[in-house]
């Protein structure tokens, strides 16, 4: 039989002329405060993010005791000298802001917080097929992933430029220079475009990483094996090489390389910043390749 | 106000090199209409493609005059109901509604407000605050429900709604379809189960391996299959005395007597036999006990066009 023309077929029905919600400019974000409210603040996280405030503390506390427990001030002076913690009470200069986005309890944070939060972000909702309600709805491919990207990077970004930024405030209002906040303005510049780099870097990453398979576990442990294989792997060559050449392959060195050229600081690596930045164009390139792959399976029907 | 249509437009889908859908052109009006077929017909990809997760190969899909594929803001005008279960386990059923409507631009009041009516619509207001990885299959399958309801669309796309559901559950959920279909809005509705998918509609579209092969109303389709005569069974007093005289019926095409008591006839004219068959009972001529046309249904659409 062929197919039909239905009798009550009514050609004004052709035309819809109803209500369409125009498009809005913040499409992503119910996405983003999706993720935010139901996955990131939630009670069993309260450790991980507690160790992300670790380093903020403790320098809040450097900075504390500098400026109004003025005794403690020489002993945790001479302390901290000793120890080779020196640049820890440099508050006058933009090393000891740097210094905090490059501490390794944050950047432990970090990868703990990609791993846990930001790679399954994607994986969860492929399991349990939640996308294909969210795609039927006014949300499009590249909102929900501008959503998940923003979740994870809000978190990232909140601990670190937020963090870099509530010391320079700290410094400003608890420091003997009244004028500090504004004669050192230009400083939230490098803090906030190394900010930027790192946490979008990461959570550019992860997202991309979440892709891969439906199996969120899987791929946390996985994410966190690369940057432990890639900073074993540095290691050993660290031995063929002393002088650092193929720093690059750990992941922290290559953000650290950059985080010398953006605030203007030596570096402590042996490869070119150019091979930095070079590194991290190409990763972030792979990135968005997987998830355009990703888009594209999906388009097909085949992801 | 009447719900826009979904037009097929040549419309085909390849998974590789694999036949999802091919060359389907139909047009569901506002009202309910049942989207049938076994196992593998092409139903699900049928569905995907009018709510715009799948991109079709060949062909378009229109919701109005707007194609379905990238157009996210189409999304404000469907209800989707999937068929597998993708629901958030780690949400409550209530915030899982209302961060949906959200997504349309609610407000939060308004939002909670909604997914509240829509709750109770469903028979899920008890089990609102509880998270969803506790629900049963039923509860499942009516939160699904409720978020494909809950900001009030003009299209429903629903794939195997009744699927999971208790004998209640399914009562309740065709009502709910029904009434959408009354609004005037556009509800296309996968099934299996004919005669529930018969209680919802007369309208039905019936794919096989990937292809449209019928779509219209479930009595024109039926008198459409000439090749395929309607069979009425009676139960009488004398068959054989009885067949004797329908064979003189020019409208009968063929009797059989399976039993002493029981006569089954074929004709492409059940209207016209029954005339016949009255005019002999009112004669005295036979004694019919029980007279009923035995395929006119969907069921007998489905056998005759799908199963054969």
């Amino acid at each position: 039989m062929t197919d039909r023309v239905p009798e009550r077929l009514n050609s004004e029905y052709r035309r819809y002329t109803g209500p369409i919600r125009s498009r809005r400019f913040l499409a992503w974000w119910p996405i983003t405060r999706t993720e935010l409210t139901t996955r990131v603040f939630r009670w069993r996280y309260i450790l991980l993010y507690l160790v992300a405030f670790g380093p903020l503390l403790f320098r809040e506390a450097i900075l504390y005791a500098r400026f109004v427990i003025a005794p403690v001030q020489i002993r945790l002076m001479n302390e901290m000298t000793s120890s080779g913690m020196s640049r820890l009470m440099l508050w006058d200069q933009l090393d000891f802001y740097s210094d905090y986005l490059e501490d390794r309890v944050l950047w432990l944070f970090l990868l703990l917080a990609t791993a846990v939060l930001g790679v399954p972000m994607v994986a969860r909702d492929l399991r349990t097929r939640a996308w294909e309600i969210y795609f039927s709805r006014s949300i499009g491919r590249m909102d929900y992933f501008l959503g998940k990207f923003a979740a994870i990077f809000l978190v990232l970004f909140t601990l670190t430029w937020g963090g870099a930024l509530s010391l320079y405030l700290s410094t400003s209002l608890l420091g003997p220079d009244a004028d500090f906040f504004l004669h050192n303005l230009g400083w939230l510049f490098p803090l906030t475009l190394y900010s930027a780099l790192l946490c979008g870097f990461l959570a550019l990453g992860a997202l991309a990483f979440g892709t891969l398979s439906e199996n969120g576990l899987l791929l946390a442990g996985s994410w966190l094996g690369l940057f432990f294989i890639a900073f074993c792997i540095a290691r050993v060559l660290r031995w063929v090489r002393p002088d650092g050449a193929f720093d690059w392959i750990d992941p922290k060195y290559l953000l650290m390389e950059a985080s010398a050229a953006i605030h203007g600081h030596a570096s402590t690596s042996g490869f070119p910043t150019w091979v930095s930045f070079l590194l991290l164009g190409f990763l972030t390139v792979i990135s968005l390749l997987i998830l355009a792959h990703f888009l594209r399976r999906q388009k097909e029907g085949i992801g | 106000m009447n719900g826009p249509c979904i037009r097929f437009a040549g419309t085909s889908k390849f998974y590789g090199d694999v036949l999802g859908v091919m060359g389907v052109n139909l047009t569901i009006n506002p009202g309910v209409t049942g989207l049938l077929g076994p196992n593998g017909a092409g139903k699900s990809t049928l569905i995907k493609l009018a709510s715009g997760l799948l991109c079709p190969d060949q062909g378009d899909v229109f919701i109005g005059d707007r194609s379905t594929w990238g157009n996210s803001r189409l999304g404000f005008q469907i209800g989707y109901l999937p068929d597998g279960d993708a629901l958030p386990d780690f949400m409550t059923g209530r915030r899982f509604v209302s961060h949906l409507l959200r997504f349309h631009g609610e407000g939060v009041r308004s939002a909670r407000q909604r997914a509240e009516t829509v709750l109770e619509r469903v028979d899920l207001s008890q089990a609102a605050n509880r998270r969803i990885r506790t629900y049963s299959k039923g509860m499942r399958q009516r939160l699904k429900l409720a978020q494909a309801l809950a900001h009030d669309p003009q299209v429903l796309i629903l794939d195997e709604p009744l699927a999971g559901l208790d004998p209640v559950g399914r009562r309740d959920v065709m009502a709910l379809i029904r009434q959408a279909g009354e609004k005037g809005r556009t509800v296309l509705v996968s099934s299996h189960i004919l005669h529930e998918v018969e209680a919802m509609t007369d309208q039905v579209a019936l794919m096989r391996h990937g292809r449209l092969i019928a779509s219209g109303r479930i009595p024109e389709l039926r008198s459409g299959l000439q090749k395929q005569p309607f069979r009425i069974r009676l139960h009488v007093d004398r068959s054989r005395r009885l067949a004797a005289m329908l064979m003189e019926c020019e409208d009968v095409i063929g009797v059989h007597v399976p039993r002493a008591t029981y006569l089954d006839l074929e004709t492409h004219s059940p209207e016209k036999a029954i005339e016949f068959l009255t005019g002999i009972a009112a004669r005295g001529e036979a004694c019919i006990h029980e007279l009923g046309v035995e395929d006119q249904g969907l069921e007998a659409v489905f056998r005759y066009t799908v199963d054969r």
